[in-house]
């Protein structure tokens, strides 16, 4: 008999959540795929929170938590982990750990003390912090263990890791397993993985929830965790990218015209770093230890100089703001659209190289508003974002890029955190751009769907690269990979 | 007179009493005030003070369990809950406690648990044979083919004759899981005389089988539902097909999985099994047999009946996949049902 920590029966909130059904063991690790995004945060804060419900019922270490008939709003013993680390970054590791804490009843504070606490709890999961290292200077790795730390030290009933393959490298990954696994036979600590990926998710998961539309469409165990399987259900997916018209685009050779050189660039943890990219070239940069691609991209925004070396656009220095080269930065859905203005300012809001006074010219704009109303909608130049979904959104930033025209394009993670049909749409965009010859630079931690658009694939370790594929060489590649090219 | 002061409706009427008490006495405190015989704003603070904790106390007394009372109301109609309804702590007056009572005697849970528990036997049977005879009938075909030296007849035969002897005779509510894990097994014997060694039957214990094999659980629970996979699921399937029963344990639940990797359903027909199984009706006793899923209506019916709205069947399907049925039940090693 195993020790159940959560159980959720028959739960629903329409329109996000239908007869959910899940329950969760004390000291396993649990994955939940989102084939779509629908439902996903409400499902999670069912977890966190007492919520109203619209029917079902809610246990937490066997207790009824929630139910129907009544909500007590409290907050359950659940920590959820994801890109913004809840930690303090300006405070020591110590502090986070032990001061920071519920029911931290200490009137002194004995710093000796807490390192060494905190050196005995690093030791089994082979981590080494000096003592009174502040936050900020810790590594993504490093901040996720010591938030594994954090919610065991709370005692919390459940750890949500949410997309962390988004914010974590691939060789952290790797080190992460015998983490969770420690974690979890020792601890007793139980782990929901949530994420996109299956691979992903069955590298650390005994056993798997598929969700879509608000249902959970699948209880994957360990014997049914394969391939095979998944691709039944994601078989729109397998579809959509494999069709040979698509793959045949990225198999024709391209003049080596050198469009972006990085030449001999130095800047923090980037080394001499030595590339180029050609026109009509889609690159993935993948950083595997997740040290460069931000500084790498603050470099190329032009936020700061490099230390040595430079990077050289068509010859030259690329001009700050130039409607040639687009830069977008992760999660861009929310970065790069503004909220006041209507859909359809957004969309034409890099496209004033193009169409000459088109700020001033209210009739130009609602023409072209017209035109573009056939993939965003109606009415959209009196329409502002309001509450419109992540898929909408990403498809306006595409829309802008596509409207735009630059030459080259530099994308921070395109596949994090978006479901299989945003993939989808994703990929179909790329391919877009593709044939319209822009040249692209992805730079991704995980590789996710990315070798499905890419030429090359450049694998970056110690601030320079260290190994190159080509399309053709994709399948050498070892590591967690959403799909392959074949 | 402490009993009465549960229903909404004397609170209401409280409420406005309250209301009208602090209404004319503030406009008294105000004539007092203009005409200078009370000089201090004091008292008139003090009415409006007091007419926010009315106000305060009305919405979590009066607000809240209205709002509770709606929703259930909501969820009886659409068939989420019987229960809840009838066991309504805040009832909005005194008629709607007869009426709940006149409901309770209506859904009285031993007469529909009775015609679910028949509509469970016809379904097994299909059609009303007399068991006796049928008992005396198998034993002599067996008698005759063991003398003609059919042992297969005979074993079939026996396989029968032991499979309607328990579909039929003791009609208790529970039974251990083991008997009807035999059950299960001893329908599945029958079944591959059909489809020979093309259906497997699988059956996992995650936890201790000696300790489990000792819950109970309603009685014809999971042979319905493996009928259900052979003949929806398997049947239609080229080459082989796999069943599986998983049997886990939490500290109050017992899950048992049935799963297939048979044709799955087509999506409307799976929303359509779980919009049965999420709401509670008997219409599926009407509803022709060949429609199919009725036996998983009926036994998550039965399971909801005897332990509780929280307790019964879930489904997931994918066409290819195959169809895997949840059924989630109290812990139990006791004969009586725990609600």
């Amino acid at each position: 008999m195993r020790e159940e920590v959560f159980r959720l029966e028959q739960v629903s909130i329409p329109p996000y959540l239908h007869d959910i059904h899940m329950h969760l063991y004390k000291g396993e690790i649990v994955a939940l795929i989102g084939v779509n995004a629908l439902g996903i945060d409400e499902l999670l804060e069912i977890f966190q929170k007492n919520v109203a419900l619209h029917y079902g019922h809610v246990y937490c270490r066997e207790i009824l938590v929630n139910d129907y008939l009544g909500n007590s709003r409290k907050v359950n013993p659940v920590t959820i982990i994801e890109r913004n680390a809840m930690l303090i970054e300006t405070m020591t590791v110590e502090d986070n750990l032990f001061i920071l804490r519920k029911g931290c009843r200490q009137h002194l504070i004995r710093p000796r003390m807490l390192s060494h606490q905190m050196q005995s709890l690093l030791e089994p999961l082979g981590l080494q912090i000096e003592p009174k290292t502040l936050v900020k200077d810790l590594s993504s790795f490093e901040k996720l263990v010591i938030q594994f730390l954090k919610a065991s030290l709370a005692r919390s009933a459940l750890v949500i890791l949410r997309d962390i393959s988004t914010f974590v490298s691939e060789i952290d990954l790797v080190r992460l397993k015998p983490i969770l696994m420690h974690l979890s036979t020792t601890k007793g600590m139980t782990f929901l993985y949530v994420c996109n990926h299956h691979q992903e998710a069955f590298r650390f998961a005994t056993r798997c929830y598929l969700m879509r539309e608000g249902r959970i469409i699948k209880h994957l165990y360990a014997e049914q965790m394969t391939d095979e399987i998944i691709n039944r259900y994601a078989y729109e997916f397998t579809e959509s990218i494999e069709l040979s018209d698509r793959q045949n685009q990225y198999h024709q050779v391209h003049d080596k015209n050198p469009l972006m050189v990085f030449n001999h660039l130095s800047y923090g943890n980037i080394k001499n770093l030595d590339f180029v990219v050609n026109q009509q070239e889609t690159v993935v940069l993948l950083d595997s230890e997740n040290l460069l691609i931000h500084q790498l991209f603050r470099l190329l925004c032009q936020d700061d100089f490099p230390t040595s070396g430079s990077i050289t656009f068509k010859g030259t220095k690329p001009k700050r703001g130039a409607r040639s080269i687009a830069l977008i930065p992760p999660k861009p859905d929310g970065s790069l659209l503004f909220p006041q203005l209507s859909v359809l300012d957004n969309v034409l809001f890099t496209s004033d190289h193009k169409i000459s006074n088109l700020w001033f010219n209210m009739r130009r704009r609602t023409a072209l508003g017209h035109e573009l109303e056939s993939r965003l909608g109606d009415h959209l130049a009196h329409r502002t974002l309001g509450d419109s979904d992540q898929s909408y959104r990403l498809r306006l930033v595409y829309q802008r890029l596509l409207l735009q025209k630059p030459e080259f394009l530099c994308v921070v993670q395109p596949f994090a955190s978006v479901d299989m049909y945003q993939r989808m749409e994703l990929i179909s965009w790329f391919d877009l751009f593709k044939q319209r010859g822009t040249t692209i630079l992805i730079l991704a931690v995980s590789l996710s769907d990315s070798l499905q658009i890419a030429d090359r694939l450049l694998i970056l370790k110690e601030g320079k690269v260290q190994r190159e594929l080509l399309r053709q060489d994709f399948h050498l590649y070892r590591g967690i990979a959403g799909s392959i090219p074949q | 007179m402490g009993k009465k002061k549960q229903y909404l409706e004397t609170r209401l009427l409280s409420f406005a009493l309250a209301i009208t008490v602090l209404f004319a006495s503030s406009l008294v405190l105000a004539f007092l005030y203009r005409q200078g015989r009370i000089r201090s704003p004091f008292y008139i603070l003090f009415v409006l003070f007091l007419s926010v904790v009315v106000v305060a106390a009305a919405y979590y007394r009066i607000y809240v369990p209205y709002s509770r009372t709606k929703h259930i109301m909501q969820l009886f109609a659409t068939g989420y809950t019987f229960q809840a309804i009838i066991d309504e702590k805040v009832p909005l007056n005194k008629e709607m406690v007869e009426l709940n009572k006149m409901l309770k005697t209506l859904l009285n849970t031993d007469q529909i648990m009775n015609a679910s528990k028949r509509q469970a036997q016809f379904l097994a049977l299909q059609n009303q044979i007399n068991p006796h005879f049928l008992y005396n009938t198998l034993e002599g075909i067996r008698s005759e083919a063991l003398l003609a030296g059919l042992d297969t007849v005979a074993t079939m035969t026996e396989a029968l004759s032991t499979f309607f002897r328990y579909t039929i005779s003791n009609v208790e509510n529970l039974v251990s899981l083991q008997q009807e894990l035999e059950n299960t097994k001893n329908y599945f014997f029958i079944q591959q005389f059909r489809f020979g060694n093309r259906i497997k039957l699988n059956i996992l214990f995650e936890d201790d089988e000696e300790e489990v094999l000792q819950y109970k659980i309603p009685k014809l629970t999971l042979q319905p539902i493996v009928e259900n996979c052979i003949v929806h699921g398997l049947e239609c399937k080229v080459g082989e097909g796999n069943l599986l029963i998983r049997i886990e344990t939490s500290q109050s639940r017992l899950f048992l999985t049935v799963s297939d990797d048979g044709v799955g359903m087509q999506d409307d027909v799976l929303k359509q099994m779980q919009q049965s199984l999420s709401t509670r009706s008997f219409e599926y006793v009407k509803r022709d047999e060949h429609q199919g899923g009725i036996a998983l209506v009926n036994v998550n019916n039965r399971i909801k009946l005897l332990f509780g709205e929280q307790y019964g069947l879930t489904v997931t399907s994918h066409v290819g996949v195959g169809t895997d049925v949840m059924i989630s039940l109290p812990r139990s090693k006791d004969e009586e049902a725990k609600g």
